[in-house]
């Protein structure tokens, strides 16, 4: 009972942290400008007016431009759920890794269809290299978890691996760990539209990639497609601490436990805000055509830490 | 200045203007006046020597767009406004756009509100996977309005048509009639950014028969940089955006600012408006003020050094490397000025070649790049940051008391100044009768450019577009007037 209670609780707090996190993103870029910077906060005031205001939908799109946000929304909750963030015995032990690279990808499916829904140009040209960035995504996600899966022969529930790699303290780092975990970090730039591969705060909708099919949204469409970015956010962010690096992370129910590892796990969150935020500052937007090669050097990392798992 | 007029006959008039391009004349404008029946103007120029080469068209003009391309969109401007036939057919329109009852810049009265919009016509690329993108004329960001179309396949762009005008506000028309050197304060708004040069340009025709004071032109030329100063600072701040280099970004609009606010000490307003006036400038500028401007400067430089460090990453120079890139023999075909040319590998810069205010007596190098990508235009534009501010410090060491201001004086005739505005060469001519403005004419350096932007983006892709839009960084109001 008191396991499911806390699997709920950690699902609700990821999805409640999510605004926070890209608050903190925002904010540290800005004092590394040199500017102030709206507060940590704004991402959840930003939600809350956009979910006050009605949508405006085109006339020319169907059923599914409305059914867009929810699929989205609801593919991220159901991840958040799965995802071991503060305590390993997640809600769901039959999603297995396969599941959760085919949430990613329900989600950004739907979102591409979302964006050719409005029949403007630049929706169109946001879901083409969405798709285009996909293909490359995919394997690189599902060989760079699925060595995990391998390293820890904990089986493929995210939870069960998080708890096996965390048991095996120091035994765990090896090339196989560290090479998926830099693939990993690079795919978790990619998907979700960080510098280099996008810029989430432009406004040249000709450069655009994921804003760009994000365009035709308004009020609470708009409102479920933020948050439900923000949330892939973290649950990319809650994946790497607690799997790739997952000491910390509570393996059992007990209050002390818990208390530790949402101490940890807030550690580990800013750190790796920070870090976002740090190299979305030093670097510039690629060439599109360019961010094959950069997903292509990730897939070839998660190759490696595979390979690596036999050879060594 | 020299300006040399001559008349010829309309069966000459091609074979007098590719003799002078062909004497190494670039063509700078076109225009039409009216005089006992309509007048073509041609004006050429080579270095400092100006010729304004004027025929009748009777029933229709004789084409130079065969042979110089460069007379292509004059052509164009021409006949929809002056209501110009050629004998080769009909014009597209190009910045006023409308049809119907007469046309704008033609004596007598004109009612332009039963004109009717010349609507959009389609690309001229068509294909299988071709398709056409329209973005404007509404832009996300706070920019000037103008409509493009792309004609792309995949990514990569075939074609691209702008489809300016939304800013045509009539400004060669609202000139005529009035006293010449009563309108400065619609000729400093012509384009914002560019508000110094146009004043500059316009007053050296106001005050043609007067001689202003020596101090009131060094402080011309400390304005004028000052002008060229902030926009590439802009310009290059800008392309730190669009690449979302953002601390660079930030710095470079940090110090846009701090020469803002230096622009509202020496003058009381920030882009620098209503200082320079015909016959000299509204206000003396106090030492005071000039040697703070100067120790500012001097800090400036410092930071613009630490900014170019700052954007000298690969990550940035991949980015604008080979992007949009406008080759010279283009440049050349479709007239380039400015920090386009000269990125271009040209050596073209008025303050050079035709010395106005106190120009002739500063020392500075031209700066000239290639081979016409983002990067040299970007790297022109630093290097004549560093230049601009050398320049103000010579003006700064040199002036010397005395009087700011006379009263402008100008004879009847043709008139004609040019002037290195930061985006290039800055082309005004009036006619003068009686005393007051018979035709006014303008020719922004936008103008020419514009072109020179649509053949440097075909064959690169779209995303890449609002970079290479933002290293032109062309003016709309300017080239629409």
């Amino acid at each position: 009972m008191i396991p499911t209670v806390i699997g709920i609780l950690q699902a609700v707090a990821l999805v409640l942290v999510a605004p926070l996190v890209s608050g903190i993103v925002s904010k540290t870029k800005a004092r590394m400008q040199g500017r102030g910077g709206a507060s940590v906060l704004q991402p959840y005031r930003d939600i809350r007016k956009l979910l006050g205001k009605d949508s405006t939908v085109s006339g020319s799109t169907s059923w599914l431009f409305r059914a867009v946000p929810f699929v989205c929304m609801g593919s991220m909750i159901v991840l958040a759920m799965m995802t071991p963030f503060i305590y390993t015995g997640t809600l769901a032990p039959f999603g297995d890794l396969v599941a959760v690279v085919y949430l990613f990808t329900l989600y950004r499916f739907s979102m591409v269809l979302g964006g050719l829904e409005g029949g403007s140009a630049f929706g169109g040209m946001g879901s083409s290299r969405e798709m285009m960035m996909s293909v490359l995504i995919e394997p690189a996600l599902l060989l760079a978890i699925s060595t995990l899966a391998i390293l820890s022969g904990a089986g493929t529930d995210m939870g069960d691996i998080s708890e096996s790699l965390s048991g095996m303290g120091l035994l765990a780092v090896g090339p196989a760990l560290i090479l998926a975990g830099a693939s990993f970090t690079i795919t978790l730039l990619a998907e979700n539209a960080r510098i280099p591969f996008d810029n989430p705060s432009t406004h040249l909708e000709l450069t655009m990639v994921h804003e760009a099919m994000l365009l035709e949204y308004s009020g609470r469409g708009l409102a479920m497609m933020e948050l439900s970015s923000m949330v892939r956010l973290t649950v990319f962010m809650a994946m790497l601490g607690s799997m790739f690096f997952p000491w910390g992370v509570a393996t059992t129910a007990e209050p002390v436990d818990i208390l530790v590892s949402v101490a940890v796990t807030s550690a580990k969150m800013l750190l790796m805000t920070v870090t976002l935020a740090a190299v979305e500052s030093v670097l510039c937007k690629t060439r599109l055509f360019k961010t094959p090669n950069l997903l292509t050097a990730s897939f070839m990392l998660s190759l490696m830490a595979m390979m690596s798992l036999y050879i060594l | 200045m020299i300006v040399e007029n001559i008349s010829c006959g309309r069966d000459d008039v091609l074979q007098e203007t590719t003799d002078l391009v062909d004497r190494g004349y670039r063509l700078m404008n076109m225009f039409a006046d009216e005089g006992g029946g309509q007048w073509m103007n041609i004006l050429l120029r080579r270095r400092d020597r100006v010729v304004r080469l004027s025929y009748m068209p009777g029933e229709q003009a004789v084409p130079l767009s065969d042979d110089i391309p460069a007379a292509m969109p004059y052509e164009r401007l021409v006949a929809e406004m002056s209501g110009i036939a050629f004998t080769d057919g009909g014009r597209e329109p190009l910045v006023y756009r409308r049809s119907g009852d007469g046309y704008p810049l033609q004596k007598g009265p004109y009612d332009g509100s039963t004109a009717v919009p010349v609507p959009i016509p389609p690309n001229r690329s068509v294909g299988d996977d071709v398709f056409e993108i329209p973005v404007g004329p509404v832009h996300a960001g706070i920019i000037e309005p103008g409509h493009f179309r792309f004609s792309v396949a995949g990514e990569t762009v075939i074609e691209l048509n702008p489809w300016l005008g939304y800013t045509h506000r009539g400004v060669e028309r609202l000139m005529e009639g009035h006293l010449p050197s009563d309108r400065i304060h619609l000729i400093g708004r012509v384009s914002g950014d560019t508000c110094v040069s146009n004043s500059v340009a316009y007053s050296e025709i106001a005050e043609s028969g007067s001689k202003v004071p020596h101090r009131a032109r060094v402080l011309r030329t400390v304005l004028l940089e000052m002008e060229r100063l902030y926009n590439h600072i802009g310009s290059i701040a800008g392309i730190c955006t669009d690449t979302a280099f953002t601390v660079a970004s930030s710095m470079g609009n940090g110090m846009l600012e701090k020469v803002l606010r230096s622009n509202r000490e020496l003058t009381g307003h920030r882009f620098l408006m209503d200082h320079v006036v015909p016959g000299g400038i509204r206000r003396d500028i106090g030492d005071d003020t000039l040697r703070r401007l100067d120790d500012f400067l001097i800090g400036l430089k410092f930071e613009v050094e630490e900014l170019y460090d700052l954007m000298d990453n690969p990550g940035l120079v991949d980015r604008m490397e080979t992007t949009g890139t406008l080759s010279q023999e283009r440049a050349l075909m479709i007239g380039a000025v400015g920090p386009v040319a000269r990125a271009s590998g040209i050596r073209s810069d008025v303050r050079e070649e035709a010395p106005y205010e106190t120009y002739g007596e500063l020392g500075f190098v031209v700066q000239v790049r290639d081979p016409g990508d983002v990067l040299s235009r970007t790297m022109v534009r630093f290097g004549e940051i560093t230049e601009s501010i050398s320049m103000i410090h010579q003006c700064i060491q040199s002036i010397q008391p005395g009087e700011v201001r006379v009263r402008p004086v100008v004879d009847d005739g043709f008139h004609c100044s040019v002037v290195e505005a930061p985006r290039g060469e800055l082309v005004h001519s009036a006619i003068v009768k009686n005393g007051r403005i018979w035709r006014y004419s303008i020719r922004d350096p936008s103008f020419p450019n514009w072109f020179g932007m649509c053949h440097a983006v075909p064959g690169n892709v779209v995303p890449d577009f609002p970079l290479i839009n933002k290293s032109f960084n062309l003016s709309y109001s300017g080239n629409d007037l």
